[in-house]
């Protein structure tokens, strides 16, 4: 039957009375409009969301709207809500990213008219992977200013209004200010919690002042839980002197809060800052803009290189080796013989990044090969070389001027320029058994959760999408990623084509191949395929045969299939298997299905029934929904990656055989794979790189 | 058998071969093509096929328009699974259906893809059966089931002990390619093996036992077996002949070795000579450099070089005795038909196929597998004139090739017979027929498997 769009005219007549639109469907607000009889205005019509010709949830409405009740001249509450967590689990119960989204009244064909066309499941996946998307990069320096600014010209319309520094009011004190060599005002004091981190605000020191404040918040100890220590920038033309006693910064709806100074205010020094940062900086709260404010610090240090000769010290310096992990730091390995003064710390430059040597992951080592070169130095020997990670947000697209900077005891700092030459990089020119050099029990050190993160935001972004090499639409597939075995290569091949021709089941097949040597066999071998059977297939390739599960979302897009059994590298389905997947891919039902892996290999040990994300069939809808959640593991596959942990699963038992020789993976992998799937460090949406 | 078989109407058939004798002198390939021609000769229809690469094309002498080549790509072809590309079933399956071939005889698979065998099930009606010559379905290491790097003999495959001699695959691989192998093999109508031994094994790997005939290689040109007149070459030293290629599985080390021992014994050229007629195939440096050493040195051996097949009766006249040290099972070498043919007994080592072939003390003797201590032995108790004719009266009767192709032909005919019953009532359609084929072949590889 047709469905009948409901009017917005609120005029009685015509042959129904309902009336009602849909204003809003959107993956945070959710569905959002309204509805009523005109013939009794205050019946609260029922009313169904659609998925296609599905009913997925109900609701009344129950909400005043103004711009209604003003039209009919009476007060109605016609308007309703479909909550966001409803509108999600709707693509859930999806059959097809096709499907639109409308809402009916309960028990009519009566839809609601919507402006434009309605969305489709598919559109409102993709809200939602951009929605659960990390962050942008908020360690920009050049973002923050461009904030400040703006918060600053907010900051106008503030210093309009009449502010009084009430004592009910008082949300902390302004302990220490420093200038910087570019005038910048720094701040340190402490404030209660609740508050933004970046807000306009105005000074009033005899006069009203507008300006932007951004902070970074710390935990002290000498503070009630509700209040955090602060440190951060005062953007204004504020400027204090040695006159300066007492002001106040209010901010707030209205300039209702304030934060009040020390009177006197103590002016310290951008170095006394830096080492107050220093002191406080492992407790700092990574919020809002933090990162750059660090770098905004780490520019106010002197990093210009000094050279030893002429130096009193007489103090040497080399860098071995740099591991740059990005998101974390940079593990290094070098020396320092200090004849004259004791080292005391050890800072490191890269670009706008200043990053300290982590002193609970720091170790010094002896250094024979030294002894030519410092003869009767020894004792100094013996303790010259270290391996450290600086810890600090060092990116690679911000490597510049490497600087190493010793700090002594006592005061004093000399500053070396490190060759590029020594740096690599993780993830791109170092692997995960490179970490290994500098931290040989990498994974008992404290920083070990950040370096896994790390490590797996490392292979995140070196995943490339899929190359469609040829595609046939499917909306059932069977999805095989091509091993790198050549004689595997032929059996998937054979096998494919042997259960094709038994017929019944397989509507299409997708080949994945990596872009390795054995790429030239898998396309002559597809363009067998596809001219022997005929069953819609396609092929595509991606770089590395361990970046197919993250990538299995853009691979269903590009095939359209909405149905699929996955078979990874090196699975082969059993007789049983086949049997299986051929009825799953035919019936209905959104239950997640594992083919449990012949016994035959190490990993299968700790797991129930041989479960492996190596083969299972699933919906797209309900796999892709779970994927803006999961992280990518390193190798691509760690147990079940996940899979059954949050979702009821049904298990073929013997369904699938793997004939490649189980090759146990680095114990440092699967340390970072096990710390991933223990704290489901699933933040690292997959759904960010597509 | 009766010549009213001749007429029976079973055919076209076609002898499916791996390679073409005129550019490969293999067993497999020389035995389907004398198969080939011993049916045409007694009157059936019969073409043959063969698999030849692109690059030995020029090689190819085709006897008549009864032969057909099937081109390959060896670079498209997988030797572990033996899996061909599927141009490879698209060229067969236009040469059987042209033909309206009636029965396919595969000699092997090799080169040809077991995936052929299976659509040749799955996508027609012809029925197939398969004439086995060694153990490639059973074994990877050249289908001999010798031990690498070690080369012992191995008695039974499995899945771990493959893995041992094949590293570089998996066992799970192994799973997969016996697997594979018996769903292609499972469909055939029937089997053909030209021994017990092999027919033993390749039931004991999981093939019916019900589906096998062995049915011996024939000869193309048996002729009449003449003795060796001792009395006329008396006094002359015994005569032991080593014919075929000197590849480490033919046991040429072990000759080598053998040599060595009966070099240290006095006067050994007046009573024994040795003859070695082939070519060196497969051998290390060290062995070449050896072998030329030791034929260099002694004076009673000769090395005789290649030969040519024609001539194998006339050369294995000039000995006594036919020497094969195999260290492999063997299946049914044509060397030992050779040999009865000529009237001679023969000395091989007393396993496999060659045991079966040459009942010990009755139509020759055995050694020990790999002991040149043994062979030296018994070649000193053959060199006894009383032994010796005893041997020669118990030689068996050798089979031509027109002789194979009739039982060959009795045997399709009942196949085909077979086939008929099975397919009948007449409301079964062909493809729920090939279909419930296919399922009982699936289900005997997967109850195989779980074994």
């Amino acid at each position: 039957m047709t469905a009948l769009v409901v009017g917005t005219a609120l005029a009685a007549g015509g042959p129904v009375s309902h009336r009602g639109f849909i204003d809003m469907i959107d993956c945070a607000q959710g569905v959002r409009g309204w509805a009523l009889d005109l013939f009794d205005l205050s019946r609260a019509v029922p009313l169904q969301l659609m998925v296609g010709d599905l009913v997925v949830a109900e609701t009344r409405p129950d909400q005043p709207r103004h711009d209604i009740s003003d039209a009919l001249g009476e007060p109605v509450a016609p308007g309703f809500v479909f909550d966001a967590s409803v509108l999600a689990r709707a693509t859930e119960l999806a059959e097809a990213t096709e499907d639109t989204i409308a809402v009916r009244i309960a028990g009519t064909d009566l839809r609601l008219g919507i402006s434009g066309e309605s969305p489709t499941v598919g559109d409102v996946i993709q809200q939602l992977r951009r929605l659960n998307a990390p962050l942008p990069n908020r360690s920009n320096t050049a973002d923050l200013e461009l904030l400040l600014e703006d918060l600053r010209a907010d900051a106008a319309a503030l210093g309009e209004l009449a502010l009084r520094p009430l004592p009910e009011n008082l949300q902390g004190y302004i302990e220490a200010l420093a200038i910087d060599t570019s005038g910048q005002v720094w701040m340190i004091g402490w404030m209660r919690r609740g508050h933004l981190t970046e807000f306009a605000a105005v000074i009033s020191e005899r006069r009203k002042i507008s300006s932007a404040i951004a902070v970074m918040t710390y935990t002290r100890d000498d503070l009630p839980a509700d209040a955090c220590g602060i440190i951060g920038v005062i953007a204004s033309s504020w400027r204090p002197t040695s006159g300066t006693s007492e002001f106040f910064v209010f901010f707030g709806s209205g300039g209702r809060f304030h934060l009040r100074s020390h009177a006197p205010i103590r002016l310290i020094t951008p170095s006394d800052l830096i080492a107050e940062y220093e002191a406080v900086r492992e407790r700092c709260l990574g919020e809002g803009r933090a990162t750059a404010l660090q770098r905004m610090l780490g520019s106010l240090e002197n990093w210009l290189p000094t050279r030893s000769v002429g130096q009193a010290y007489a103090t040497e310096t080399s860098i071995d080796r740099v591991l740059l992990v990005p998101g974390l730091g940079c593990l290094v390995e070098g020396w320092v013989v200090s004849p004259m003064k004791r080292v005391d710390g050890l800072r490191l430059r890269i670009g706008g990044a200043a990053m300290t040597a982590v002193p609970e992951a720091i170790y010094w080592k002896p250094r024979p090969d030294l002894l030519a070169a410092f003869p009767g130095s020894d004792a100094l020997v013996q303790r010259a070389g270290f391996v450290a990670l600086f810890a600090g947000d060092a990116e690679p697209e911000d490597f510049a001027d490497p600087v190493l900077k010793v700090v002594f005891q006592g005061g004093g700092a000399a500053n070396w320029s490190v060759s590029p030459k020594v740096f690599r990089r993780l993830g791109h020119s170092a692997t995960l058994e490179d970490a290994l050099l500098f931290f040989p029990a990498l994974q008992e050190e404290s920083f070990f959760p950040r370096f896994a993160e790390a490590a797996i935001r490392a292979q995140r972004n070196a995943i490339n999408p899929p190359v469609p090499m040829s595609i046939t639409h499917t909306r059932r597939a069977l999805i095989c990623v091509l091993p790198e075995d050549r004689c595997d290569l032929f059996l998937v091949f054979e096998e494919m084509a042997h259960h094709c021709r038994a017929g019944g089941g397989i509507d299409g097949v997708a080949f994945v191949a990596s872009a390795t040597t054995n790429r030239s066999d898998a396309m002559w071998l597809f363009r067998e395929f596809q001219l022997s059977q005929g069953v819609p297939c396609s092929l595509l390739v991606i770089d590395d045969a361990a970046h197919a599960f993250p990538l299995l979302p853009d691979i269903l897009r590009e095939i359209g299939a909405n149905r699929f059994v996955f078979l990874g590298p090196g699975v082969f389905l059993t007789e049983g298997g086949w049997r299986h997947a051929r009825q799953l891919l035919r019936t209905a039902g959104p239950d997640l299905v594992f083919f449990g892996l012949e016994p035959d290999s190490f990993e299968q040990r700790d797991i129930a029934d041989n479960v492996s994300a190596r083969c299972f069939a699933w919906t797209t809808a309900h796999f892709v929904r779970w994927s803006l959640t999961a992280a990518p593991y390193l190798g691509g596959f760690h147990r079940e990656n996940g899979l059954f942990k949050s979702n009821v699963a049904h298990v073929v038992h013997h369904g699938a055989a793997r004939t490649s020789r189980t090759v146990l993976p680095a114990r440092i992998q699967e340390a970072v794979n096990s710390a991933v799937y223990s704290s489901g460090m699933g933040a690292l949406s997959m759904g960010a790189n597509v | 058998m009766p010549d009213t078989m001749q007429s029976s109407p079973v055919g076209p058939i076609a002898i499916v071969s791996h390679t073409h004798p005129s550019v490969t002198k293999g067993g497999a390939e020389i035995a389907a093509y004398a198969l080939y021609e011993g049916l045409r000769r007694i009157g059936a229809d019969a073409i043959f096929i063969a698999a030849c690469p692109a690059a030995d094309r020029h090689k190819l002498i085709l006897g008549s328009d009864r032969e057909f080549i099937v081109v390959t790509d060896p670079l498209r072809y997988d030797h572990f699974y033996q899996l061909s590309s599927s141009d490879v079933w698209r060229q067969i399956k236009s040469i059987l259906l042209r033909n309206q071939v009636r029965l396919a005889n595969f000699h092997h698979y090799l080169n040809l893809g077991v995936n052929t065998l299976r659509a040749l099930a799955a996508e027609t009606d012809i029925p197939f059966a398969v004439t086995l010559h060694e153990f490639l379905a059973i074994c990877n290491h050249h289908g001999q089931m010798v031990t690498r790097p070690a080369r012992r003999l191995c008695d039974q495959a499995t899945p771990t002990n493959c893995a041992t001699c094949f590293p570089e695959h998996s066992r799970q691989q192994f799973v997969m390619r016996r697997n594979l192998i018996q769903s292609a093999l499972l469909p055939a109508a029937g089997y053909i093996s030209p021994s017990h031994f092999l027919a033993d094994r390749m039931v004991a790997w999981g093939l019916p036992r019900e589906k096998f005939v062995v049915i011996e290689n024939g000869l193309r040109n048996v002729g009449k077996r003449e003795a060796r007149n001792r009395a006329l070459v008396e006094g002359t030293p015994w005569t032991f002949g080593y014919f075929g290629q000197l590849t480490p599985f033919k046991g040429a080390d072990t000759l080598l070795d053998t040599i060595e021992l009966l070099a240290k014994q006095p006067d050994i050229d007046k009573k024994i000579r040795i003859k070695v007629h082939g070519n060196i195939v497969g051998q290390t440096p060290e062995f070449v450099e050896r072998f030329n050493t030791a034929f260099a040195r002694h004076s009673f051996i000769n090395f005789a070089g290649p030969y040519d097949n024609a001539d194998v009766r006339t050369l294995m006249a000039a000995c006594d005795y036919v020497l094969i040290p195999s260290t492999w099972w063997e299946n049914s070498p044509v060397v030992i038909q050779e040999a009865y043919a000529a009237g001679r007994p023969i000395i091989c080592t007393g396993i496999g196929g060659m045991a079966e072939k040459v009942p010990s003390r009755r139509s020759g003797l055995h050694f020990r597998i790999n002991d040149p201590a043994d062979l030296a032995r018994v070649m000193g108790e053959a060199a006894d004139e009383v032994l010796y004719q005893a041997l020669c009266s118990g030689l068996p009767d050798v089979t031509d090739h027109t002789a194979m192709a009739r039982d060959y032909l009795a045997t399709y005919g009942r196949l085909l017979k077979y086939r008929a019953e099975a397919e009948a009532p007449a409301n079964l359609t062909r493809t729920s027929a090939r279909r419930r084929g296919r399922a009982a072949a699936a289900a005997q590889v997967a109850a195989a498997a779980g074994e």
